[in-house]
């Protein structure tokens, strides 16, 4: 393909109204890739993105939400190519994340929105929410969310809701397909505000009470969760892999109830996440679960259970074919 | 593979954790050679091992035989010695280390009865070298734990099967790769830095997975 064609091909898929000639983009991709020694894939990625800034902004002002010409896509069709793209999605409320400190400095609240096909991240910043509360989701609930931006990282597509997001509740529920992710590994770390902790009971807060307080709503009782944030490594990548309060009861075969106990007894929660590191660390499972942001949330997992001598003997003659090949 | 200079950059970047490596005591015990990517003081230092693979982190599940409790002019330590069927990995846990030098210790009483435990070890690499300039390896444990004999067979099988992978690569990259620059960064690397012809390693890993086969491989140890 020459750099016409592609200048070409990416003015054709930019929106009809947004005024750029082909020469213009041509230009563009030319410098980007002389002058700097851009890849070409990266200058149209770049010069794309310059030209739905802009466009962004056009929107921002007109303050008509000509939805019209986004598309409507399925979750579990989106992927890093509809990086800023604006388009119309509808799931249902998976669940919503804990927020981190600085994290809360711009997001009010960050979630999973599941459909039929797949799910993804959603993010609704502090000031769209200022804007129009309705932005707010609930957990469980079903919205159809029409002119969200997509929003690319480290391979994967988030959505972002904005001032100009439409959000409508639907009285349907979707469920998403089983498991995207199967990692066989070793139990390597169980990470902090793992085990019995406390969550900030006020609504819509998703912050870890701590020394009885909330960042945010400051002292709390504090409601029970159980989970574990884990790190399952294969020797190639160290997943994080998340256990929610299901999983980690069936995982450890400490029950929510076993847990207080075991931390009223020992005065401090801690004391669950010391009784059940020990039965983790080092052990081999599969786990089965779907991926979501850093995390694989499991649905499903087992111990490493093989036939060993059989494999054993595959293995080692997989060894010898080696040296065949070599002598 | 060629794609692995890549992800080794990417990780950096993003501060990803390290993948612990699977390699045997005989390879580990080789590898010498220790490099940076970048130069400041906090930058990740990686072991090279000679079948060409950086590590900064490795796994290694065996049999604990001994644990010895020190003390130095930097206070106490536990040194400790774990087989993986084949040789030793040493391992020193120091002040620094703390919790997993008391996991260590509480496993003591289990060596005594049964002459070893069943572990697994998860930690950084440290080299030193001896009065006599002897190059020594050992492990600083992040994670000490008990596990099962079935813990151990899939760890001598994988890492078999990392080793047998990692001596094919190195095998079957020619000389025209590495002067065209199309080789794996570690591969090229540790043709430079060493001279050992890593197939031996695969007599190593063939020790490992006989000892699943002859210790009869039901988990009952």
């Amino acid at each position: 393909m020459t750099r016409r064609d592609e200048a070409q091909e990416l003015v054709e898929s930019l929106p009809d109204d947004l005024d750029v000639t082909v020469d213009e983009v041509e230009d563009s991709l030319d410098q980007l890739v002389n002058e700097f020694g851009v890849p070409i894939d990266e200058a149209i990625r770049s010069t794309r993105n310059k030209y739905t800034d802009e466009y962004d902004g056009e929107v921002d002002t007109s303050d008509s939400p000509s939805n019209a010409q986004d598309e409507d896509y399925d979750l579990g069709d989106l992927t890093v190519d509809q990086d800023e793209d604006w388009m119309n999605i509808r799931g249902t409320v998976q669940q919503l994340f804990s927020l981190s400190e600085s994290q809360s400095e711009w997001i009010a609240q960050r979630g999973v929105l599941g459909d039929d096909t797949g799910t993804t991240v959603f993010t609704v910043p502090k000031d769209a929410v200022e804007e129009d509360p309705d932005l707010e989701l609930e957990e469980g609930e079903t919205y159809e969310l029409e002119s969200v931006v997509g929003d690319a990282y480290d391979g994967d597509l988030s959505v972002k809701i904005t001032k100009n997001t439409s959000v409508t509740a639907l009285d349907e529920s979707y469920t998403p397909p089983d498991n995207d992710t199967t990692i066989t590994g070793c139990i390597v770390d169980i990470q902090t505000d793992s085990g019995l902790i406390k969550r900030c009971p006020e609504d819509d807060c998703t912050y870890i009470v701590k020394d009885g307080r909330c960042a945010v709503h400051g002292e709390v009782d504090g409601d029970f969760d159980l989970r574990l944030k884990t790190v399952v490594d294969d020797g190639v990548k160290a997943h994080e892999v998340y256990f929610g309060q299901e999983a980690t009861e069936a995982l450890t075969g400490i029950s929510m109830e076993d847990a207080i106990e075991i931390a009223k007894d020992a005065m401090q929660t801690e004391a669950v996440m010391n009784e059940m590191e020990p039965m983790l660390v080092g052990r081999y499972y599969t786990v089965a679960g779907n991926e979501v942001g850093d995390y694989v949330i499991v649905n499903e997992f087992e111990r490493v259970q093989r036939d060993w001598q059989t494999d054993a003997e595959s293995v080692l003659d997989s060894l010898a074919g080696n040296d065949e090949v070599e002598a | 593979m060629a794609t692995n200079t890549d992800s080794n950059t990417d990780m950096d970047e993003r501060q990803d954790r390290h993948p612990a490596v699977r390699v045997f005591a005989s390879e580990f015990q080789d590898s010498e050679y220790v490099f940076k990517t970048e130069d400041s003081d906090r930058a990740p230092k990686y072991t090279l091992l000679p079948s060409g693979q950086r590590v900064n982190r490795v796994l290694v599940v065996g049999a604990l035989m001994e644990v010895q409790e020190r003390e130095s002019d930097n206070g106490g330590f536990v040194n400790a010695r774990v087989h993986d069927g084949d040789d030793f990995f040493y391992i020193t846990a120091s002040r620094y280390q703390a919790d997993e030098a008391t996991a260590l210790k509480e496993l003591k009483p289990v060596i005594d009865e049964h002459g070893a435990a069943h572990v697994a070890i998860v930690g950084k690499v440290n080299h030193w070298y001896t009065d006599d300039d002897e190059h020594m390896i050992e492990i600083a444990p992040e994670e000490v734990s008990q596990v099962s004999a079935e813990d151990r067979y899939q760890w001598a099988l994988e890492t078999a099967e990392a080793t047998r992978d990692r001596v094919n690569r190195f095998n079957d990259t020619t000389d025209q790769e590495i002067e065209a620059g199309t080789a794996d960064a570690d591969v090229k690397m540790a043709r430079e830095q060493y001279d050992i012809d890593p197939s031996r390693y695969l007599e190593t890993a063939r020790a490992a997975v006989n000892g699943i086969i002859l210790g009869g491989g039901d988990g009952d140890e």
